[in-house]
């Protein structure tokens, strides 16, 4: 899988912007704790969004990044991994660690620890409406986690075949992220809301979402949600799932075929690579998660 | 012959009201179908119509689809109002997303406790003035064009306009600032589609009152 465009052309277009991203890093290093030294400089970071903002033209910044470009027409440069900036938790990146992860897509992350991180962030112009999730991935600094999730769909082949393919992987996906939704905000509620809301998560699970993905499946007899093929849809559908289970582990019961999905697409190799220790994927949120979270954003 | 597309909601602009301006810019004419009661909805529910027995649902090439940002995003495919290729839809969804957010608070503003009120409505003129109304004239700024992606009429444009409307009724002082959101106001608005449907008499939907959101309570049961 390839990322970035030639460095070439972004330096012909934004002078000597040099665009970080570009340069390959290690896995090992994308693990280590954030090192001050190789965070983006103040320079390199304002430089970077400078560009994407205030270039010739965004026409012409599409273009550069789009069509005239072709991908690996510079030999030696070698394809950039996505780099995502957010706390280390799962919260609103989650679901983007698992597409990229399930498209076997190698990606780093930058962990925000404090307010001065967030502000810098802020202040250097990358993030579009002062909010993370931020995914930098193909010369793009890319906020809001439906157009990120989107985009990594439509580019892995994730979003079906067709406008058709494309209207009920939507649905399926609105669907699900909203009981996810709830489940995200709950660590942030206080006690008895928070009981509310995670009984609500299951009672909507099981009356409401679940359902329709067993009749889904039920109805057409194939292995994946849409078109007879691996989508956003089941990865989100999956994610899901766990996340119900690790509020009520029997929320299945009653829904064989979902069962028989959850195993399934766990057990796609890339999809069983995340879902063992070491992968990128995060723990659930406990009180230290809140807390970060709460003091990082100030509420 | 396809027939038009169909809307399924209450009479109000709601969560369908994005659906009816980006299907009238389109120049799609469209009908309606108002939920009055919660029997209405219920009869919805139990034909089997609402995927998830929610509204708004959209009747439309033999489908019935369910979650605005769903059907949104296939009416914008539809009428190629979506960009020319992921990397522009990238940036839209980026800056629609965005304007959903802003949305969303005013949109639940006529549902919050009287005592919260003025609390939210400063959070909203905080957030347009600092938050969203700086970002979309930087875009505009940035490439000098008259729309947002891409130099083509796309559901930025239109979403973008709406809200600036929305604003507007909330406080017509916020927009004074920013000249380009200004100029894409009144160049949208004087699009055909959109200034028949900037008209009286259009689908266009007026303002949410007290009236609206009574009935909102008796169909949805809030």
């Amino acid at each position: 899988m390839t990322f970035g465009t030639p460095a070439a052309f972004q330096a012909e277009d934004h002078g000597d912007c040099s665009l970080r991203q570009l340069k390959p890093h290690s896995l090992s290093q994308a693990m280590a704790p954030p090192d001050a030294s190789k965070a983006p400089t103040e320079l390199q970071c304002r430089m970077l969004c400078a560009s994407w903002y205030f270039s010739c033209s965004l026409e012409a910044h599409i273009v550069v990044f789009g069509e005239r470009v072709k991908e690996n027409s510079e030999p030696g440069i070698m394809a950039a991994k996505p780099k995502l900036y957010y706390f280390h938790g799962r919260g609103r990146m989650e679901s983007i660690r698992w597409l990229l992860a399930a498209a076997g897509v190698e990606f780093e992350e930058e962990f925000l620890e404090t307010r001065e991180q967030y502000e810098k962030l802020q202040k250097d112009g990358c993030l579009l409406f002062g909010q993370v999730p931020l995914v930098e991935v193909d010369g793009m600094m890319l906020t809001q986690t439906r157009a990120i999730l989107s985009y990594l769909a439509a580019k892995f082949n994730f979003y079906g075949k067709d406008l058709k393919e494309r209207v009920r992987i939507d649905m399926y996906v609105d669907g699900t992220l909203d009981l996810m939704a709830m489940i995200m905000l709950a660590p942030f509620q206080r006690p008895e809301e928070k009981q509310e809301t995670l009984a609500s998560v299951i009672q909507k699970a099981k009356a409401r979402y679940f359902p329709v993905f067993e009749k889904i499946l039920k109805d057409h007899g194939e292995d994946f949600l849409v078109g007879n093929k691996f989508s956003w849809a089941d990865i989100q559908m999956l994610e899901a799932i766990l996340m119900v289970e690790e509020l009520n582990a029997s929320v299945l019961s009653d829904f064989p075929l979902l069962k028989a999905f959850k195993t399934r697409i766990s057990n796609i190799p890339t999809i069983k690579k995340f879902l063992q220790p070491g992968s990128q994927r995060k723990p659930p949120p406990d009180a230290h998660y809140v807390d970060l979270v709460s003091n990082i954003l100030q509420f | 012959m396809a027939g038009k597309p169909k809307l399924h909601y209450f009479n109000a602009r709601g969560r369908m009201e994005p659906i009816r301006w980006l299907l009238a810019a389109a120049g799609v004419e469209f009908e309606e179908q108002f939920l009055e009661s919660a029997e209405d909805l219920e009869k919805l529910k139990n034909d089997g119509y609402l995927m998830f027995q929610q509204v708004p649902m959209v009747e439309i090439d033999g489908m019935k689809l369910v979650q605005s940002r769903a059907i949104l995003n296939y009416i914008a495919s539809k009428y190629d109002l979506y960009g020319k290729d992921i990397k522009e839809r990238a940036l839209i969804d980026m800056y629609t997303e965005g304007m959903a957010d802003l949305y969303e608070m005013i949109l639940l503003l006529p549902l919050c406790r009287p005592e919260e009120k003025d609390t939210k409505i400063a959070l909203i003129q905080e957030k347009t003035k600092n938050r969203y109304f700086p970002a979309f004239e930087k875009v505009l700024k940035s490439h000098e064009q008259d729309y947002l992606v891409g130099n083509k009429l796309s559901r930025a444009d239109i979403q973008l306009v709406e809200l600036l409307y929305f604003v507007e009724e909330l406080d017509p002082s916020l927009i004074s600032s920013f000249p380009l959101l200004q100029a894409l106001k009144t160049r949208i608005s004087n699009l055909p589609t959109l200034k028949k449907f900037l008209q009286p008499g259009s689908p266009r939907k007026p303002p949410t009152n007290a009236k609206s959101v009574e009935e909102a309570r008796k169909i949805f049961k809030f």
